[in-house]
């Protein structure tokens, strides 16, 4: 019996515990996935590559890619393609670099659309406050403008508004009670 | 009494025939680690001869090799790990029966010593390698696989080990 013959079912199974005990890495894979369409398509199998991802990756539960949707096997794809050059570009700078955009590729599209339309909206209503304080101070300024602009220099009335109509009332008084006394006499 | 006892003993041996035709006279205990025959025996089928037609009589004699030395309980873990790592130094060829055999007959642990010993055989070789250790074609155009060489450029370069073994 020849490896063609073998059925999809055993060859998932040797691909599987390939990865589990052998240590089966990226170019593993790679390789089988050249040879023949057959073992492309069995290689091509997602689960392998996660599984692959989170011996790379403990801290990335394989569970969350499994439940979410094909959004995040698309983002999966992009992760396993980054940790493959990861692992390929062995310099610690280079590769932390790579782990930062890794970790970066690993936030959902949604969520990160999500997160930015929320700060775009908090800027948004920033702006209008500023703007309503800005109109607030605007009016302000007119009726401080109106203000000065009705504002006329008037000695008497300037200085002491409330005291004088008074005196000039006495002082018109004591300049019509003289001046009768002075027709009078 | 000594007659019912015998009797007993006649009734646990199974009798397993390949596809060849070769017959083989096995201890019901030990041939029910096999799933599939474990199956027939409960089922009540097991009064006659098994006959095994996807099993040839070399993969056959292999595989009760493996379940002789797997139920008994003479031996112990260490001597069972260097039986099994003994076991799979043969042929790919062989190795792919025996799992086949073993897919077939449901003995998990069979076809897991086997799997394991065809990735340990797949483990970093070029793709050339692995086509010819597993006899595999090409179908592939000259236009496909360089395409799918540049997608991963990366995976084939570095020490790929290109012997045979």
């Amino acid at each position: 019996m020849s490896a063609s013959a073998l059925p999809d079912e055993l060859w998932r199974r040797i691909l599987e515990i390939g990865i589990e005990f052998y240590n089966f890495n990226y170019k593993d894979l790679c390789c089988l996935s050249i040879t023949c369409r057959r073992l492309n398509r069995l290689s091509d199998d997602d689960s392998l590559w996660s599984s692959l991802f989170s011996a790379d990756f403990p801290q990335y539960p394989i569970k969350q890619h499994r439940s979410s949707s094909s959004v995040s096997n698309k983002s999966l794809y992009k992760i396993r393609q980054a940790s493959v050059a990861l692992n390929v570009w062995q310099p610690e700078v280079v590769r932390g670099k790579q782990k930062q955009i890794v970790e970066q590729c690993n936030v959902p599209v949604n969520n990160r659309i999500h997160a930015i339309e929320m700060e775009l909206k908090l800027c948004k209503q920033q702006v209008e406050g500023f703007e309503k304080a800005l109109r607030v101070e605007k009016r302000r300024m007119q009726a401080a403008k109106e203000k000065l602009a009705s504002v006329e220099y008037h000695p008497l009335r300037d200085f002491n508004l409330a005291v004088t109509p008074i005196a000039e009332q006495a002082m018109r008084k004591r300049l019509r009670t003289s001046s009768s006394k002075e027709t009078r006499s | 009494m000594a007659e019912a006892a015998s009797s007993t003993i006649e009734k646990n041996n199974l009798t397993l025939k390949s596809s060849y035709g070769d017959e083989f006279v096995l201890e019901e205990s030990i041939a029910i680690q096999s799933v599939t025959i474990k199956n027939m025996v409960e089922d009540g089928c097991s009064s006659s001869v098994i006959p095994l037609s996807k099993v040839d009589t070399g993969t056959l004699i292999k595989v009760i090799e493996y379940m002789k030395m797997h139920s008994s309980t003479s031996s112990n873990e260490e001597e069972i790990q260097n039986f099994d790592k003994e076991f799979v130094r043969i042929s790919i060829k062989t190795i792919l029966n025996i799992l086949e055999a073993a897919n077939f007959l449901d003995i998990r642990s069979l076809l897991d010593l086997c799997a394991e010993a065809v990735a340990n055989r797949i483990k970093n070789k070029t793709p050339e390698v692995v086509r010819k250790i597993f006899n595999i074609t090409s179908d592939f155009t000259p236009e496909e696989e360089a395409e799918i060489r540049n997608e991963t450029p990366w995976a084939f370069e570095g020490d790929l080990d290109h012997s045979l073994d």
